[in-house]
């Protein structure tokens, strides 16, 4: 199930949401929460159920065998043990198959077997883990909160990855209020319309200009997938922490205006911050961070970066796209940080725009060489010509399309509603709340006609 | 907070360990899962991906003209090829009733797959590009064959489909 199927919609949240309005008070919130998860996820399958289940046991009892262990060596072995089960689940799921699939058909056809967020799940967990080791905190004494924690259905298929020492405190007590129940229908109304409106309509412009080769569908392509990856995942966090919200729990923004970044840097503390949060709190800075030497300081951020790019996929493409970022944020700190201070904002601007041009389509590419010839096309290498009626036609049909995607990921719509907000005054609440049930009805709409597509990080 | 006895804990361990070893290696030895997933629903996943315009069905009946396949030997099965005879873009997504003919689906393809490639192959090199990356996926009860840009998302999208829709 996923939040933007109709059965989801207007069966399974509405009827869970109002179940636990009459548990909400009572010892057994969390395990109403707990249960409702385990069948949102187990409509995908039973086998990913048993494994998500088996993960959170098996976590759950390595952090409590770490938080009893005095002795540092013998608390490190259990870490490292429970880590290891954890990263060999990973590997067996999302590596073992790319990498050694030629030995068997059966091993190439794990990576189609791998449960549904199980990455995002496993980093949960493991974040529990080094936390319990670190004694930032205790270890979970109740597998039913440590459950909510790591599978709840608002996050469990795509995030944002919990950090549980900062969580903990929200598992005891996380009352329902008005307050929090109208930001939450606002923010998961605000994501449905990023996903449906916004990434599926770049997602079929993706389709439709995939295999062009001239320079504008080419670029048209690009900028079809930079969207898309944006709105696909933002729209789902957001969707993620609007339903949190309605069960009481706050969860961090995981974006905050990526594209309006002047810098790589920049660009990587605004998104996916769960995950750019995750590596730097439990591998760069156990790493030694950059208080090390300058060499060993390089090291660790291309290590970080590698493991960055393999988290999102085992093929070639998202190896070298985690080191371009990584190399990119080095070749910032030690040359260009100065240099882009001084430069206008509109130039520092657009070099984040084609460096993450560039990254994302390593990222959208099946193969090396695709992504290669795609980004030379960028430059007019080895185009067949400037323009075709196709891509023509398909940029200015979309113009609209990448108008509403400027205005959204610029931050501009939040200054539109504030300058509508004083003006209207008193009218305001009125007009946002028609103009809302009007994005749902619109929203709504395309899911019905079923031109709405799964979630694209869903697959890492 | 009450104090765990590390004893139980460790037995946890193993147990829960033993437990995951067990559903892990029924994953590479114990065969392929067999797909609840709606033919319907596969469809309309799969399908999002195609213009309507560009790549209207096929009729059942026509099926033959295409892939040496009789319809009747599968449970349900649903074409959708690029109108413009110079492309090589199609695909055929089918249910099975048994391995068998899971297996005739298979070889029907490949034959395709052949033929087409040496119709395109001596002036057309992009559909013949195509041709070589056509994919077959043939997932227990389901079977899908694609010829067309971004295969891989294709494939993907078919095993979320197949994995009801996550």
């Amino acid at each position: 199930m996923v939040f933007t199927d109709l059965t989801f919609l207007f069966g399974f949240l509405p009827v869970v949401w109002l179940l636990y309005r009459l548990v909400a008070k009572t010892k057994l919130a969390n395990f109403y929460l707990l249960i409702a998860s385990l069948i949102f996820y187990g409509w995908g399958g039973l086998r990913s159920l048993a494994i998500l289940i088996l993960v959170l046991v098996w976590n759950y009892l390595a952090a409590g065998r770490i938080g009893l262990e005095e002795d540092p060596e013998k608390r490190k072995k259990v870490l490292f043990l429970a880590v290891g089960v954890n990263l060999a689940v990973l590997f067996f799921y999302r590596y073992l198959g790319v990498w050694f699939g030629g030995l068997s058909g059966q091993l190439a056809n794990l990576p189609k077997l791998m449960p549904v967020g199980l990455s995002f799940y496993l980093f949960s967990c493991l974040s529990c883990l080094f936390d319990v080791a670190s004694n930032r905190c205790l270890a979970p004494s109740s597998l039913i909160n440590f459950g909510v924690y790591a599978a709840f259905f608002g996050r469990v298929n795509m995030g944002p990855i919990g950090h549980y020492a900062r969580f903990e405190e929200q598992l005891t007590s996380h009352p329902v209020t008005r307050a929090k129940s109208a930001q939450g229908m606002s923010l998961f109304l605000q994501g449905m319309l990023r996903k449906v409106i916004l990434a599926d309509n770049f997602a079929l412009l993706y389709g439709t200009i995939n295999g062009n080769t001239t320079w504008l569908g080419n670029l048209l392509l690009g900028f079809a997938y930079f969207f898309q990856l944006y709105f696909d995942f933002s729209g789902y966090s957001r969707m993620a922490r609007g339903l949190a919200l309605l069960f009481g729990f706050q969860i961090d923004p995981n974006f905050n205006l990526p594209y309006t970044a002047a810098s790589v840097q920049d660009f990587w503390r605004r998104w996916h911050i769960s995950l750019t949060d995750w590596f730097r709190d439990y591998v760069y800075i156990p790493l030694g961070g950059n208080r090390v030497s300058a060499n060993r300081w390089r090291i660790n951020i291309l290590c970080v970066w590698l493991l960055t790019g393999l988290w999102h996929g085992a093929a070639l493409p998202f190896i070298v796209w985690g080191l371009f970022q990584g190399g990119l944020i080095l070749l910032e700190k030690e040359y260009l940080n100065a240099g882009l201070k001084k430069l206008p904002a509109v130039i520092s601007h657009l070099y984040l725009i084609l460096t993450q041009l560039i990254g994302w389509t390593f990222f959208s590419s099946p193969s090396l060489m695709l992504a290669l010839t795609r980004i030379g096309r960028y430059f007019a290498i080895g185009i067949s010509e400037f323009a075709d009626y196709a891509a023509t036609f398909e940029l200015f049909g979309n113009l609209g399309l990448f108008f509403l995607a400027i205005l959204l990921s610029s931050g501009l719509s939040v200054l539109l509603a504030q300058m509508f907000k004083k003006q209207l005054k008193g009218k305001w609440q009125f007009w946002n709340t028609l103009g809302w049930i009007g994005v749902l009805i619109v929203c709504i709409s395309f899911l019905v006609s079923a031109t709405a597509r799964t979630f694209l990080y869903a697959a890492f | 907070m009450k104090r765990r006895n590390p004893v139980f804990l460790n037995i946890g361990m193993a147990i829960t360990l033993c437990l995951l070893t067990f559903i892990l290696g029924q994953q590479i030895f114990g065969g392929k899962i067999h797909f609840k997933a709606a033919f319907n629903e596969v469809i309309s996943k799969l399908t999002q991906n195609l213009d309507p315009e560009v790549y209207p069905q096929v009729e059942t009946s026509a099926l033959r003209r295409y892939i040496d396949l009789d319809p009747a030997a599968v449970n349900e099965i649903s074409m959708y090829r690029n109108e413009d005879l110079m492309s090589a873009g199609e695909m055929v997504i089918a249910h099975f009733e048994n391995p068998q003919a899971a297996k005739d689906f298979e070889t029907a393809v490949q034959n395709r797959i052949t033929s087409q490639h040496d119709i395109y192959s001596g002036y057309a090199p992009e559909q013949t590009a195509l041709m070589e990356n056509a994919l077959v996926d043939i997932q227990d009860n389901y079977g899908l064959y694609y010829v067309g840009e971004n295969t891989a998302g294709m494939d993907d999208a078919f095993i979320s489909a197949l994995k009801g829709g996550q």
